[in-house]
């Protein structure tokens, strides 16, 4: 039942306990049970609101329906950032050796600085909300927004500094001699790998990951922290500061354009695994933590689309019934 | 025999969406199967969620998980189709609603059409029904 998301535990949970040990009392050991149980409860998890949504009231359906749209999208970002990173790391070195990798990667590329830009974009409205709150009622009236303004800052802070102290350490990028050479700027390339540097296929391999000077691995550990609190920070702030109809229309607008980027990293990423272009010297080779990674950015992906549906389905009543 | 009832319910929810009746059970997706079996539990009387396994399981044979159950009743609730009663234990009861209650009668129309259908083509091409 922990695995159930609260919002479905405080409506649900007592009710369906009561139901698993009558259950239970009647089939002791049934593995379908438990699966179901288990899997439901992660559905339920990906779903806006803890699939309870639609019992919510319709602007706070929309809210949810934003708040996840961009806690997926955020998810997507870290995992396409990963991607991204390994290749863009590669181009510093070396361009790739077979036009539909090329290709792929410009796809990505064109994909991940739209999604970049929609989030830079979303971030000027809702900072502008978050300031007039502030400045209307005061801190100690709008306390609810301190912890996921404070995630947010401090989780964006550690990944800045954090991710320009280990990517100037990376020869192959910032501190490499020619930087730039890529398509992607050297210091971009760095920091992009640095934050994501703990999504890798090295924790499969201990006995390499023990070869890692400390500090590295102790950032492996902190930047996934940062990654979640920067995620975590926005949606929770979406979900609690007050939305004016044309603010939430503004972020609606820019996730749709930030699906449609998205689309196109995923795109640009299957092209070149598909095209399985491993060279020069092998800077390009795909492997299967690729392959977590882009059924990570598949599924986050859905989960913006139906999340953004459901906040459009409430814009769409609202300007209906207005 | 796991797909048909999802086709049924295209089928129904095609045809809800041209009049304005009840709403059917449009919305519910993969989970119009288990909401039919409920609703059609609860068109009896009101049970609560073993009660609902126990009598599903009588009358369909089949046996409604858990997590299944729970996805479903919430939905059916969240629609409006069924009500949460209060109760002196954790074994909640829920109930038909009249919407409930027009949105089974149809959806079963509807499924009662494609089985006409399909038996009566049956006779025709193979001899009985």
């Amino acid at each position: 039942m922990r695995a159930y998301p609260r919002i479905w535990r405080a409506r649900y949970g007592d009710e369906m306990a009561a139901l698993l040990i009558d259950d239970i009392l009647e089939r002791p050991r049934s593995w379908r049970r438990s699966s179901n149980v288990i899997a439901s409860a992660l559905l339920s998890r990906m779903r806006p609101g803890g699939a309870l949504a639609h019992t919510l009231a319709a602007d706070e359906r929309a809210r949810v329906g934003l708040a996840t749209a961009v806690c997926a999208a955020g998810c997507f970002v870290v995992f396409s950032a990963a991607v991204w990173a390994q290749i863009t790391v590669g181009w510093q070195w070396s361009a790739p050796d077979t036009a539909a990798t090329f290709a792929g990667m410009v796809l990505i590329s064109a994909g991940m600085y739209l999604v970049l830009a929609c989030a830079a974009a979303a971030a000027v409205p809702l900072a502008w909300r978050l300031l007039r709150t502030v400045r209307d009622s005061g801190w100690r009236a709008a306390k609810h927004l301190i912890w996921p303004t404070f995630l947010l800052v401090a989780g964006a802070a550690t990944l800045f500094i954090g991710g320009r102290h280990f990517g100037n350490g990376w020869p192959g990028t910032y501190g490499h001699p020619w930087p730039g050479q890529g398509i992607v700027p050297g210091g971009l390339a760095a920091f992009t790998w640095a934050s994501t540097l703990s999504i890798t296929a090295y924790w499969a391999h201990p006995s390499a990951l023990v070869g890692f000077p400390k500090m590295e691995l102790a950032w492996m550990a902190i930047s996934p922290v940062a990654l979640v609190a920067v995620v975590t920070g926005a949606g929770q702030l979406l979900r609690r500061i007050a939305l004016t109809s044309r603010v939430a229309a503004c972020l609606g607008l820019l996730l749709k354009v930030a699906a449609g980027a998205m689309v196109t990293s995923i795109c640009g990423a299957w092209v070149w695994i598909i095209d399985g272009g491993a060279g020069p010297r092998g800077l390009f080779h795909s492997g299967v933590v690729d392959f977590i990674a882009l059924a990570a950015m598949s599924l986050a992906l859905l989960i913006a689309v139906s999340s953004l549906r459901l906040s459009h389905h409430h814009h769409r009543s609202s300007s209906c019934a207005g | 025999m796991y797909r048909l009832p999802i086709y049924i319910d295209k089928v129904a929810q095609s045809q809800i969406d041209d009049s304005s009746g009840p709403p059917g059970l449009a919305g519910l997706g993969r989970y119009a199967g288990p909401a039919t079996l409920i609703l059609s539990s609860l068109a009896g009387g009101s049970k609560h969620g073993y009660a609902l396994t126990k009598d599903i399981e009588r009358f369909a044979g089949v046996r409604l998980a858990p997590g299944t159950m729970y996805e479903a009743l919430s939905r059916l609730e969240g629609q409006g189709l069924i009500e949460a009663l209060e109760s002196a234990d954790r074994r909640r009861p829920y109930r038909l609603t009249a919407v409930g209650a027009s949105a089974l009668r149809v959806h079963l129309d509807a499924q009662r059409e494609v089985a006409d259908v399909g038996l009566r083509r049956l006779k025709e091409s193979w001899g009985r029904a």
